[in-house]
């Protein structure tokens, strides 16, 4: 019985992202970026591939992160402002399977979006790369792996959002927190780093030290997930660090959607 | 509508006049340093690394074109240093320092700095330590340093065989020929060409004798506390039994600064235009 509740939410979800057109939208930008790769690409010296590649990959991750702020912030949203949540939570459903419906939904939107743009981008990059080999092979497990992870980062970003929007009041507050915990989770590996040089410890007090070690640990680190370095210039992966990144991102993402059905089961319709 | 519309192109053409001749510095713009843009910038800093590289490209493309104004070398210095920061392996950068920044602003320190730098993260780049080879070697004419990074090339780029010829004359302008010697030494086996092999073998011979005649030249210097004028000098002393052959067919001689050179320059069918001391 759960497990069809949590279909149908999921449904919901993503008949609610299809209606908004989302996916066709997507379509439009992986023809344009199918389209201006090449364009963009042949005014390198020396790297038309990897500058393809960087710029497929950047026009993937930006449109990634736009799509998943815009959705998950409409998840709980519209349903609040249209006072639907108030009879969903009058039936007997739990809220922990109507929220985490609406997230797989969300998941799934997302995936289809990178998958529409992932698979334009390769098809650009397939072709320039007849033209322009690169001095080391270009590796497609490489480039549909990072495509994964930077998916990962997306799931989670989406889950963060959706925490905020249990407990927030206004769409705009989960927004900014959103897009300042994702800008903060590339930055607080290096800015660890920093601590741990000599540098950072002589200009930087105890506290203030302690307090970069504690936001490291809390906010994701999304450094770990980027893996164009190994998409653009075939460095090599470490399948160690992979697999425990995949570990760390399903466990972290089961941490916010812990927290965001605890959240959400406390909170008050009125 | 229409009033919005003619001011909107008669802004549009004013505006476009008045930055067409900006000073130089400010048409490059400022970047700020690689650590804050990495911050700012979370996962796009690789895309933006290449995005200044090129608009280093259009900028210096553009004032070369019009001649009006000198690129501000420091900014564009600059520039690439961040992209290099931004992503170190992003080879445009440090192409575009080696073509333009070495030849057209000299600053060669600089430019060997940043292409050490990208060989520091971009290993099997053989064109990276080639530069720099050449750096060494053209500009700043220190052979030991270039036979170093050429002798690197070589082994990342077997395949362009006369690397390796090339990192053992810089050996021997560098005052380091028994360095020349040990590395042809050691590249021969390896050598797949056979022409190319032959050639090395060749010069090792060659080295061989110029290292023996080195050894008597230093051996006389000793013991007559004065450099011999010519080779001859060492026959005369005792100290060689002869002079050997050039297997290039050239003759040995010492040049004004007291050095072994052939007239064959170690290549065939190179006319003896060599100058000798006496």
């Amino acid at each position: 019985m759960r497990k069809k509740q949590l279909i149908a939410f999921m449904a919901v979800a993503l008949k609610g992202g299809l209606r908004n057109r989302v996916l066709a939208a997507i379509v439009v930008v992986g023809l344009l970026l199918l389209l201006s790769t090449p364009v963009v690409a042949v005014f390198s010296m020396r790297q038309v591939l990897a500058l393809a590649t960087s710029y497929s990959l950047s026009i993937i991750g930006l449109m990634g992160l736009l799509l998943t702020l815009f959705l998950a912030m409409g998840l709980l949203a519209t349903d609040l402002e249209q006072r639907q949540v108030d009879t969903v939570c009058s039936l007997p459903i739990s809220r922990s399977t109507y929220l985490l419906g609406k997230f797989l939904g969300l998941a799934i939107i997302i995936f289809l979006a990178i998958a529409i743009l992932g698979l334009f981008s390769a098809g650009a990059l397939f072709v320039l790369e007849r033209i322009y080999p690169a001095e080391r092979a270009f590796s497609w497990g490489v480039f549909f792996t990072g495509l994964w992870f930077q998916y990962w980062v997306f799931l989670i970003v989406g889950a963060i959002t959706l925490l905020f929007s249990t407990v927030a009041t206004s769409t705009f507050l989960p927004l900014a927190l959103s897009v300042g915990i994702y800008f903060g989770g590339y930055s607080t590996e290096a800015v660890r780093y920093f601590l741990q040089t000599g540098g950072g410890q002589e200009r930087l007090g105890p506290v203030v030290r302690a307090f970069g070690q504690a936001v490291y640990w809390i906010l994701p680190n999304f450094s770990a997930f980027d893996l164009k370095a190994q998409i653009v210039y075939s460095v090599a992966m470490n399948a160690k660090g992979l697999l425990l990144t995949q570990l760390y991102g399903l466990a972290y993402l089961g941490v916010l959607l812990l927290l965001a059905t605890m959240a959400f089961s406390r909170r008050e319709f009125l | 509508m229409f009033i919005f519309v003619v001011l909107l192109v008669g802004a549009s053409v004013s505006l476009t006049r008045v930055r067409d001749v900006q000073p130089p510095e400010a048409r490059l713009g400022f970047f700020p340093p690689a650590p804050v843009i990495k911050v700012l910038a979370a996962d796009q800093y690789q895309f933006l690394s290449q995005l200044i590289s090129l608009q280093c490209v259009f900028y210096f493309g553009s004032l070369v074109e019009s001649r009006e104004q000198r690129p501000n070398w420091r900014n564009l210095y600059q520039a690439l240093f961040t992209a290099t920061r931004l992503d170190p392996y992003n080879m445009d950068s440090y192409y575009f320092a080696q073509a333009v920044l070495a030849w057209e602003a000299k600053m060669i320190p600089q430019v060997i700095e940043l292409l050490k730098y990208g060989f520091e993260h971009r290993p099997w780049d053989f064109s990276l330590p080639y530069f720099i080879s050449f750096d060494y070697a053209f500009f700043l004419k220190d052979y030991k340093r270039a036979g170093e990074y050429l002798a690197k090339a070589a082994e990342l780029n077997p395949e362009v065989e006369w690397y390796a010829t090339l990192a053992a004359r810089y050996f021997y302008e560098g005052g380091t020929t028994a360095l020349a010697l040990a590395y042809l030494k050691e590249m021969i086996p390896t050598a797949r060409n056979e022409a190319i092999r032959k050639r090395m073998v060749t010069r090792v011979a060659a080295f061989e004798k110029i290292l023996h005649l080195e050894k008597a030249v230093l051996a006389y210097t000793d013991h007559f506390h004065t450099e011999p004028k010519k080779l001859e000098d060492l026959v005369e002393a005792g100290l060689l039994a002869k002079i050997p052959e050039d297997p290039y067919g050239g003759s040995f001689f010492l040049d004004n600064e007291g050095r072994v050179r052939t007239t064959s320059r170690l290549a065939h069918g190179v006319a003896s235009r060599g100058t000798k001391k006496n």
